[in-house]
């Protein structure tokens, strides 16, 4: 029956009807995704695209290994590529890729991730780079030119095997690089069951665990500060929380030695903003903005936890997707004043997903206390990020794991 | 009617032949005067290029894969450089009003490639950088350089791809 499992076909569409499509499709324990790519300028030909398809196929995770979407289930990436006839305009849906042969040309996306020019003399591995972007992926290094004009070309930590931050990475290949190819692939429509499709071929004379405890996920963002210049003077003061937690209340078998453990889910979003604008004139502009929105939410969340092959006595952690997904549902209000305006409110009525991915994607693998073998608890920092904010007082986003469990054996 | 309009987009042309070969020599070189420009691929894994003058000599480099982190650069080269063309060179950063310009912002686009230039003269140093787009403060002076260095020393990147270099002077 392992064949016999959910058949999802989604696409990856934004709301312009014009932008290129890619289809996501899950049967079984497989899920292909499929770029659709049109060339056409002066280097555009039937080699091309045959070149180009033969790139992204060869760096096609279930061909190279490295990645499986939530560990378990095999991605393979296709794509259909066509040559645009002369004198014929962009076919609707595919992505509309200019191929030059200009010497030395580098391959490009454009922001919007359905166009671009691409190079004739690229190696296939380039071209799956660039497909990553036609698919939703970003890049995964900074490059940063100092004042001095040093130019510094760096890949992202935790992407140094990842296609999409390292030539000679695979996709998503490394604890972040992973975390955003499942995101995005199971965000379109993937889908995947880690109980039916994860095989694991040793074996443990260990008798699978029950286990109790918490698994939490925190992320905040803060900015605070004033800065002033010849327009005029500007404040913020914005606040933005999210917790979830993750209650284990059973325990159930699963393929074994791993095990699935059944947890409740409670989120919370708070969320306050204050910003103002002075200037020295009146011509209906914005003064102040501020809102307040909050929410709770609840429901069941399925975990795997299963032991490492190489010690048994420590796990990771996977989890199965809940259906339907868990969300918050957040309230307020957004109270905005114009200069010379009467003030208006409105309503603010929206969801804000759980950080369930996230928190998986932060779990290293978990080892027990060294003085309580069956005690397994921690704190893992996931983002820090730093940003000159307003006045160059810092824009801060934070997360983290923590988690605090018993292995009942 | 139409011999007219050769004639003045002749004219033009030749106008244009000129500007682009050799701008007007005004100013003197400052005795400080030194120029350093980067360019190639954003993605780390790829060698960029480097030409570094400074006094009477240019000074080219590689930055391997392995040193883009650090922006640290393979010497492959100098070359000796005339007054002439260091006059040209300086024309060039003038004419394309180098020291005054600002960068332009980063479009988004991902990948593709930068330039960079950094000039020092009359005790004052300008960086530019531009990522993924033309920009005639760095490129028609990287144009100039490019004309200066051996073929396997040039600055490649994307927005003068295809043009050829400029003889400077």
């Amino acid at each position: 029956m392992r064949g016999a499992g959910i058949l999802v076909a989604a696409v990856l569409l934004a709301p312009a009807a014009a932008r290129g499509e890619a289809s996501v499709r899950s049967a079984g324990c497989h899920t292909t995704v499929t770029a659709k790519i049109e060339i056409s300028g002066a280097g555009a030909s039937k080699t091309v695209a045959r070149r180009i398809r033969a790139g992204i196929q060869g760096c096609s995770p279930g061909k190279v290994g490295g990645y499986s979407l939530l560990g378990c289930c095999k991605v393979f990436t296709k794509a259909t590529v066509r040559v645009r006839r002369r004198g014929r305009g962009p076919r609707p849906g595919y992505n509309q890729i200019d191929i030059t042969n200009e010497a030395d040309f580098r391959s490009y996306v454009d922001g919007g991730q359905d166009s671009g020019k691409w190079s004739s003399a690229e190696d296939g591995e380039v071209y799956a780079h660039e497909t990553g972007h036609l698919l939703g992926l970003d890049d995964q290094y900074d490059d940063v030119t100092d004042a001095n004009g040093n130019t510094f070309s760096k890949t992202r930590p935790g992407h140094e095997m990842d296609k999409m931050g390292a030539k000679g990475g695979k996709l998503g290949v490394g604890a972040a690089a992973r975390g955003d190819l499942d995101r995005l692939l199971l965000d379109k429509g993937a889908r995947c069951n880690p109980v039916r499709c994860c095989r694991r071929t040793t074996t443990t004379t260990m008798p699978p665990a029950t286990w109790t405890g918490t698994f939490k996920y925190v992320y905040t963002d803060d900015e605070m500060g004033s800065a002033s210049d010849a327009a005029g003077s500007y404040t913020k003061n914005n606040h933005m929380r999210t917790e979830d937690m993750w209650t284990i209340n059973g325990t159930t078998a699963a393929m074994p030695p791993s095990v699935t453990v059944d947890t409740t889910w409670m989120g919370t979003f708070t969320s306050m903003t204050q910003e103002t604008t002075q200037r020295p004139f009146c011509i209906g502009q914005e003064t102040a903005r501020s809102s307040s929105s909050s929410g709770t939410g609840t429901g069941q969340q399925q975990f795997m936890i299963s032991p490492t092959d190489q010690d048994p006595n420590q796990y990771t952690i996977a989890y199965i997707p809940s259906t339907p997904l868990n969300r918050i549902h957040l309230t307020g209000s957004t109270h905005v004043e114009l200069c010379g305006v009467p003030p208006s409110d409105t309503a603010i009525d929206g969801y804000w997903d759980d950080g369930v991915s996230q928190l998986v994607n932060s779990l290293p693998v978990l080892a027990p206390d060294p003085g309580d073998p069956d005690h397994y608890a921690g704190r893992a920092p996931f983002t820090h990020i730093e940003m000159p904010g307003i006045g160059g007082a810092p824009h801060v986003t934070d997360s983290y794991a923590e988690w605090d469990l018993r292995r009942h054996r | 009617m139409t011999r007219r309009f050769g004639s003045r987009a002749a004219v033009a042309v030749a106008i244009t032949i000129i500007g682009l070969a050799a701008p007007a020599a005004g100013q003197p070189v400052p005795s400080d005067f030194a120029l350093h420009a980067e360019a190639g691929a954003r993605l780390p894994a790829v060698s960029v290029g480097r030409i570094d003058v400074a006094g009477t000599t240019a000074t080219t480099a590689v930055v391997p894969p392995e040193g883009r982190a650090t922006g640290t650069a393979t010497v492959t080269g100098t070359v000796p450089l005339a007054t002439t063309a260091l006059q040209c060179l300086y024309d060039a950063v003038i004419a394309a009003g180098s020291l005054a310009a600002t960068s332009p912002a980063d479009p988004g686009v991902h990948d593709g490639t930068y330039a960079v230039v950094r000039i020092t003269a009359g005790g004052a140093t300008h960086t530019l950088v531009a990522r993924n787009q033309a920009f005639a403060p760095i490129d028609d002076v990287i144009r100039r350089l490019n004309a200066l260095v051996p073929a396997g020393a040039q600055l490649h990147y994307n927005a003068i791809a295809g043009s050829p270099a400029v003889p400077c002077p």
